[in-house]
């Protein structure tokens, strides 16, 4: 599922790289960090890319979920962190879906 | 005078920002009028169709802020980074119906992140929910502006109220400006339900 997931991330960063300039464009890996000062996107470019995320979490997976939301901003520890914590977040909302 | 050295009184205490009062002396010794000049802060916002200086500012401030029970206007100051970063108000208090309209600029471009707007906008819709106790907060954007109206509706649960066709003319076309409401009741349904979440994870 992370691999799967973590796909989808990367297939949205393609998508949001196409929109920004070259000093912007976001690495695919891991260990990019999405939110805080080391960021690159901004409030409105990070609500673009996690929406695009939800959008391919349901062509691809089937699976309705909302990423961007009250619940995940008032994590102590941000889930936007970095890629990598959006994928365990991501893992999370799915799991509990399933087990709904 | 150095805008580090600036003596802030905070008005609401935040983790990652502080709401401060706005003074003669910040208006005087920050970049905020200029924030008013820069296209790229302005572009989905009703402002920079006339150049704006220090002094008029000023009389901004005397006149529209100062002493306006109508107006709570506040600086967002970035606590970590000592620096006003942008501001957060709310606007035409009405204190009869108890409502009012909330707005937010981050005029330093480096500051523009999710997490200062959240915490900013959350602080101020705290205050006028628990506080003044107003019973509604209206908002509205330009509808380029999409992402933030998506984040406002889902954070805080504001909800869509209609649109204004064609209300504003911005960057050479007539554009719909989105207007939305938050009661009280949804505010606090919205903040319950996320604490019963994380309660269950």
């Amino acid at each position: 599922m992370k691999k799967k997931v973590t796909e989808i991330i990367y297939q949205a960063i393609n998508e949001i790289n196409e929109e920004l300039d070259q000093a912007l464009k976001l690495e695919k890996s891991t260990n990019t960090v999405l939110m805080g000062s080391n960021g690159k996107l901004d409030s409105l470019g990070i609500v673009h890319l996690l929406v695009i995320i939800e959008q391919n979490i349901e062509d691809e997976l089937d699976e309705i979920i909302t990423i961007a939301d009250e619940r995940a901003m008032s994590q102590k520890r941000s889930p936007f962190l970095t890629i990598e914590t959006l994928v365990d977040y991501i893992v999370m909302l799915l799991r509990e879906k399933n087990d709904e | 005078m150095d805008e580090n050295n600036l003596n802030y009184d905070i008005f609401i205490k935040g983790n990652l920002v502080d709401l401060v009062i706005i003074t003669e002396e910040i208006v005087e010794h920050t970049n905020w009028y200029n924030w008013f000049n820069d296209e790229e802060t302005t572009l989905h916002m009703q402002q920079h169709y006339y150049p704006n200086t220090k002094s008029m500012q000023m009389d901004f401030y005397k006149k529209i802020i100062k002493n306006n029970k109508e107006k709570i206007q506040l600086g967002i100051y970035h606590k970590k980074d000592k620096i006003l970063c942008g501001l957060v108000s709310l606007n035409k208090i009405d204190n009869l119906n108890r409502n009012a309209e909330i707005s937010l600029i981050i005029g330093e471009n480096k500051y523009r992140k999710l997490e200062v707007s959240h915490e900013a906008m959350k602080l101020i819709i705290n205050h006028a929910f628990n506080t003044i106790n107003l019973h509604k907060i209206n908002a509205g954007y330009i509808e380029t502006l999409e992402s933030w109206g998506l984040f406002l509706r889902r954070t805080f649960g504001f909800s869509n109220e209609g649109i204004q066709k064609e209300q504003v003319y911005k960057n050479g076309k007539y554009l719909n400006i989105v207007n939305l409401g938050l009661t009280k009741n949804q505010y606090h349904t919205m903040i319950k339900e996320n604490i019963n979440e994380e309660k269950s994870d």
